[in-house]
């Protein structure tokens, strides 16, 4: 028995889905979260079943990708039982797609999502008459057992509504309760309060994460894990497996352990963002944001992918998706590597603290706020994008965030983290210990200098001497980073890279690792997207581009302090506004939103 | 008659007609034909209207294709 889940976005289809099958599939609180078919069996009592949930669709008339996947599934499972999903709050919009559903043949059953509100029992009745299917509502975040109970027995048919037009359905349904609009929003839509209450929140996130709070919590994370994993080694020398010491010192000590203290930073990160996305702020960005990046031909829907890409590049990759304009896809795709990834945080927060103590908070703000800076200057210098572009969004009402959703978020990252650390420790460590020890010949060698690792290494260094880490060390780092970014940081501390540094080849590094080739994940995911030849084209151009700032920035900097330098490059930033904004009053570039 | 784009702020209007490549979509998302709706706010390149219970970020251009009237 197959149950497909089906509804507009923002309905509560994945809820429902996490609901049912215990599952911790990504939801949020905007348009487009769900890109992929997701699949689940279910045993409930003795009866198996598979649940797939749908991307969200407003109609089967379909523009975006995500909608014509869920369109072509609907299609291709035509026998299957429709579980079309309705939140009460939108009701009388989300009946669209039930008609539709209704006209073309489905058999479905109706489920009335109740966060929000709910209707009278007596209504629920009367619609069931008049629809002449089965309808029933819960609240998709709990009563696992009696909605299940529900799917199993339910009947789906096709409905007699078939002769009625929309107009006359729309007309059989109940009237909701209406929602007030709440003051805050009032705030948020202004376009100087709401830019003025984003800055703020980003500020507060990165002083919090960076600043004391982050710092505190690192330390006191480091102190508690290092004590563990110092009494298993002290374990270990009392026992018969005393000759493992070395080794669990060199893989869990020094790579492991070094790189696992940033999990604290790492989670306050992303649970702002997560309370950010939950609480359903990012489309109220999107909507304010429109002006300004219509000015780069993108668009208010590109910040959903731009702020995933501060978690994960891969995955905001796929969430481009959610874009009906192809052209204006590939331009959020072409911006999406200059938004740091999580995975840089280790090294970022680790050079900050080394080497810029005092200004570690202002430096990862500048981190960031550089490699956007450099994303826009890209854009303004590629051609323009002469499609004309829609853009309609829905603007979810505000929720509380779910603690339970939340904590199984982070939760789900540690995990994560903890794995994909593992994993890249261990590798990184056969590899690294592998390639040291044998030369060409494949021979064991005496001397580290005659090994395959640093006479390769060596020999691409030379091309780093002008930025300032011409050292087979970080050569290892950035070729291993670009399997995952996390072991750049791990590579650094595994080989001690980092006492060849000093300030300004370091910022130069970081410079470099902020811009250069997003890793292999991000990559494959984006040549499933947008074709081979253009992961290979951001493969390089992200690198060539990386080469020439991280260029300026050590040669800036060696003439220059850093307080200066930041000062600089702020009044630029400052100038280069103050000019357009003189100069370019109107947005008469964009044909998106030219305006008479 | 005036289109949404034009139409005042937080004022009551009607759809009377829906123009242009959107057509559908606004259908889909319940700009029917008689339904209530407001413009709630509007910045350079967009307007933010309220209808049926729900909010939406609409483009100028496009706005300019619903055609509304005064309630």
């Amino acid at each position: 028995m197959n149950f497909l889940l089906v509804g507009n976005p923002n309905s509560g289809k994945t809820t429902l889905f996490n609901t049912l099958c215990r599952t911790n599939q990504k939801v949020a609180n905007w348009h487009g979260v769900t890109v992929e078919v997701a699949e689940q069996n279910i045993v409930f009592d003795g009866k198996n079943a598979t649940i797939f949930d749908l991307p969200g669709l407003y109609s089967l008339s379909t523009k975006s990708l995500e909608e014509k996947i869920s369109k072509n599934f609907l299609f291709s499972h035509k026998d299957d039982i429709i579980i079309n999903i309705c939140s009460y709050e939108t009701f009388e919009r989300n009946i669209f797609l039930t008609y539709e559903l209704l006209k073309n043949g489905f058999k479905v059953v109706l489920f009335i999502n109740t966060v929000g509100g709910k209707f009278e029992q007596s209504e629920i009745e009367k619609m069931k008459q008049n629809f002449g299917i089965e309808i029933f509502q819960f609240d998709a975040r709990k009563n696992r057992k009696n909605i299940l109970h529900k799917f199993f027995e339910s009947k789906p048919k096709t409905s007699s509504i078939q002769n009625l037009t929309f107009e006359e359905l729309v007309a059989l349904i109940p009237k909701q309760k209406t929602k007030k609009n709440i003051f805050i929003d009032k705030i948020l839509f202004n376009k100087f309060f709401g830019t003025l209450i984003f800055v703020a929140i980003i500020t507060l996130i990165f002083y919090l994460t960076f600043g004391r709070v982050g710092s505190w919590l690192e330390a006191v994370f480091s102190k508690l894990i290092s004590s563990l994993f110092f009494k298993i080694e002290v374990f270990l020398l009392q026992t018969d497996y005393a000759w493992f010491s070395g080794m669990y010192d060199f893989l869990i000590m020094k790579g492991f352990l070094s790189v696992v203290s940033f999990i604290p930073k790492l989670i306050l990160l992303l649970t702002f963002l997560w309370i950010l996305e939950e609480i359903g702020y990012l489309p109220r960005i999107a909507y304010l944001f429109n002006d300004y990046l219509c000015r780069y031909n993108l668009s208010g829907r590109s910040i959903f992918t731009l702020i995933m890409g501060m978690g994960c590049t891969t995955t905001a990759v796929i969430t481009s998706r959610n874009m009906e304009n192809k052209k204006l896809r590939d331009r959020t795709a072409t911006f999406l590597p200059f938004i740091s990834c999580s995975a840089k945080l280790p090294i970022f927060v680790c050079i900050s603290s080394l080497f810029f103590q005092q200004y570690k908070v202002l430096l990862s703000i500048f981190v960031y706020l550089f490699g956007i800076v450099i994303g826009l200057i890209v854009l303004r210098i590629l051609p323009k994008n002469k499609q004309n572009t829609s853009f309609i969004l829905e603007i979810p009402s505000f929720k509380f965030p779910s603690v339970t959703r939340i904590s199984r978020e982070v939760w789900r990252t540690c995990k994560e983290f903890f794995v994909r650390v593992g994993f890249i420790v261990i590798v990184l460590s056969i590899f690294v210990w592998t390639f040291q020890n044998i030369n060409f010949q494949l021979q064991i060698v005496e001397n580290i200098e005659d090994s395959i690792l640093v006479k390769v290494c060596k020999a691409i260094s030379v091309l780093f001497i002008p930025l300032g880490f011409g050292n087979w060390q970080s050569i290892v780092a950035l070729i291993s980073g670009f399997i995952a970014k996390e072991s750049v940081y791990v590579s650094l501390v595994m080989l001690d890279g980092f006492v060849y540094f000093n300030t300004a080849s370091s910022l130069s590094f970081l410079i470099f690792v902020l811009l250069y080739s997003p890793c292999l994940a991000a990559m494959v995911s984006f040549g499933r997207e947008f074709g081979a030849k253009r992961s290979i084209f951001t493969i390089i151009f992200q690198t060539v581009l990386a080469y020439i700032i991280a260029f300026i920035i050590y040669s800036a900097f060696n003439i220059f302090e850093i307080k200066i330098a930041i000062l600089y490059f702020l009044l630029i930033i400052l100038a280069y506004f103050l000019i357009k904004k003189l100069y370019n009053k109107k947005c008469v570039d964009c044909k998106v939103c030219k305006i008479e | 008659m005036t289109t949404l784009c034009e139409c005042e702020k937080k004022k009551e209007y009607k759809i009377i007609r829906i123009d242009g490549d959107e057509r559908e979509r606004f259908l889909s998302l319940g700009f029917s034909v008689g339904s209530k709706i407001v413009k709630i706010n509007e910045i350079r390149t967009c307007i933010l209207v309220e209808i049926k219970n729900s909010k939406f970020a609409i483009d100028k251009k496009t706005s300019r294709e619903v055609y509304v009237e005064r309630i």
